[in-house]
């Protein structure tokens, strides 16, 4: 790391090596707190800081909340931008790896409810997540607090963002109308990472594993073969799913409960992986579900009230 | 709650627009008006860049040949934050022709460590166009609206 002016952080390791560049665990040198930094290379941008990184981070400045992970700073060089974020420990997705299903089992509902709180306040701020999976939901585990990581690709949606291509490359987590060719993509694509996320913790195991099998054909393995009622979207990728066979929709109810989910757990799983991006569930309404009814967890704690929630 | 740092200082002691400066400050505007249309913007971006010129003018000392830089920077930041397409700055830079592209990416930087990249603002425009929506205006009153605004 190059030098800056002001700069109070001694550098402890290399964390992570993302898309737009590399994760360092820094220390606060006048507060002793422990932050992460992401650098990003702006050396070979002809045209200057990214548009991207402009509103991103004058958004972020904006997000001040308990389940989101906060910008502290922003630090720029004539090479880099540095953003200091603050710095949690662990990660669902080591969580999930490294605790068998039934020791992750009772802290399912908090985790889940927090995930959502911190969306639901991503969306009413009109900004879309974009990219939501186990490895950017951060878990401090002492105040037993989730928080939402990486805006990497956030995007504000006030303009319909519109797909361009049937994608099979990318996050396993993508909702399915995010790879269609002319589908706008909003909030609901989010709550579908919620879903996938949610039922991974009950199983232990990712919903739509990468490799193996193409997207799609998971998909339709898991739901059947949609029809234009079921996803609007089928109309066009008729041509794709006309070489996929007619089955029918595996019981993912059945394991789940197998699983030790409880009923209106799957009732809300079920609602938050709706083929239909227009009948998904939203991430507020979701946590009115009566999923979360007989919880003591978060609906009562302090950080789902500030929120405003009725 | 209003925070402070957005806003840009007008009375106070860092405020350097003299009278003859703030004439040129006019005829800079409506020159940065003109650029506005050429490239054309959506008008939120005129009304943002407005806003940061401003607030940059409010904090820093600048000499008069730096006028058009600032101005022009701040045009490319507005229109990064409001736009789908910004416009290059390979052409921002070629309508003042003092400039270099580096004497611009420099000033970017400049510009966002002083604006703290707190570029999300309300303008005016918005304002607006809630208000002319509320009084369900007709064409005239909003063409009037504007030209006031």
């Amino acid at each position: 790391m190059e030098k800056v002016k002001d700069w109070n952080y001694k550098v402890v390791e290399k964390i992570g090596q993302g898309v737009f560049g590399e994760v360092y665990k820094c220390l606060n040198l006048e507060t002793g707190k422990k932050v992460a930094i992401k650098m990003i290379n702006i050396q070979n941008e002809p045209e200057g800081v990214p548009s991207y990184l402009i509103a991103g981070v004058s958004l972020l400045k904006e997000l001040e909340h308990d389940n989101i992970v906060r910008l502290l700073d922003v630090l720029t060089t004539g090479r880099y931008v540095y953003l200091v974020f603050e710095y949690l420990d662990l990660d669902l997705g080591s969580f999930i790896r490294k605790h068998t299903i039934t020791s992750i089992r009772p802290h399912i509902k908090t985790i889940l409810s927090q995930i959502l709180v911190g969306l639901a306040y991503y969306h009413s701020h009109n900004i879309l997540h974009g990219d939501l999976q186990p490895s950017n939901v951060l878990i401090d585990l002492k105040s037993k607090k989730v928080k939402l990581a990486d805006f990497g690709l956030t995007t504000s949606f006030g303009v319909p963002h519109i797909e361009y291509s049937y994608k099979e490359v990318g996050s396993p987590y993508k909702a399915p109308e995010s790879r269609i060719r002319s589908s706008v993509y909003s909030t609901p694509h989010d709550v579908w990472a919620v879903g996938c996320i949610f039922a991974e913790m009950v199983s232990g195991k990712p919903l739509f594993p990468c490799g193996k099998k193409d997207h799609l054909s998971l998909i339709v393995s898991l739901f059947g073969k949609p029809t234009k009622e079921t996803w609007p979207g089928a109309n066009y990728i008729s041509d794709l799913l006309h070489s996929h066979p007619q089955c029918e929709p595996a019981d993912l109810a059945e394991q789940l409960l197998g699983l030790g989910l409880e009923p209106p757990g799957v009732e809300l799983l079920s609602r938050m992986i709706s083929l239909n991006p227009t009948t998904r569930i939203t991430a507020r309404n979701a946590l009115n579900h009566p999923y979360f009814k007989d919880s003591h967890s978060s609906l009562s704690s302090p950080h789902y009230e500030a929120f405003g929630f009725p | 709650e209003v925070k402070m740092e957005n806003l840009p200082g007008i009375d106070d002691d860092c405020n350097q627009l003299e009278v003859a400066e703030y004439v040129d400050e006019i005829y800079h505007y409506y020159w940065v008006m003109e650029v506005h249309l050429k490239f054309d913007l959506m008008p939120e971006t005129l009304y943002l860049m407005v806003i940061l010129l401003d607030r940059y003018l409010s904090e820093v000392k600048i000499k008069k040949n730096e006028m058009q830089l600032v101005g022009l920077t701040s045009l490319l930041l507005a229109s990064k934050y409001e736009d789908f397409w910004h416009p290059r700055v390979k052409d921002l830079i070629s309508i003042s022709e003092t400039y270099t592209r580096d004497h611009m990416l420099r000033m970017e930087k400049l510009m966002l460590k002083k604006l703290k990249f707190r570029l999300n603002v309300p303008t005016p425009y918005v304002f607006m166009l809630r208000f002319l929506k509320a009084a369900q205006s007709d064409t005239k009153l909003e063409h009037l609206a504007f030209y006031l605004v």
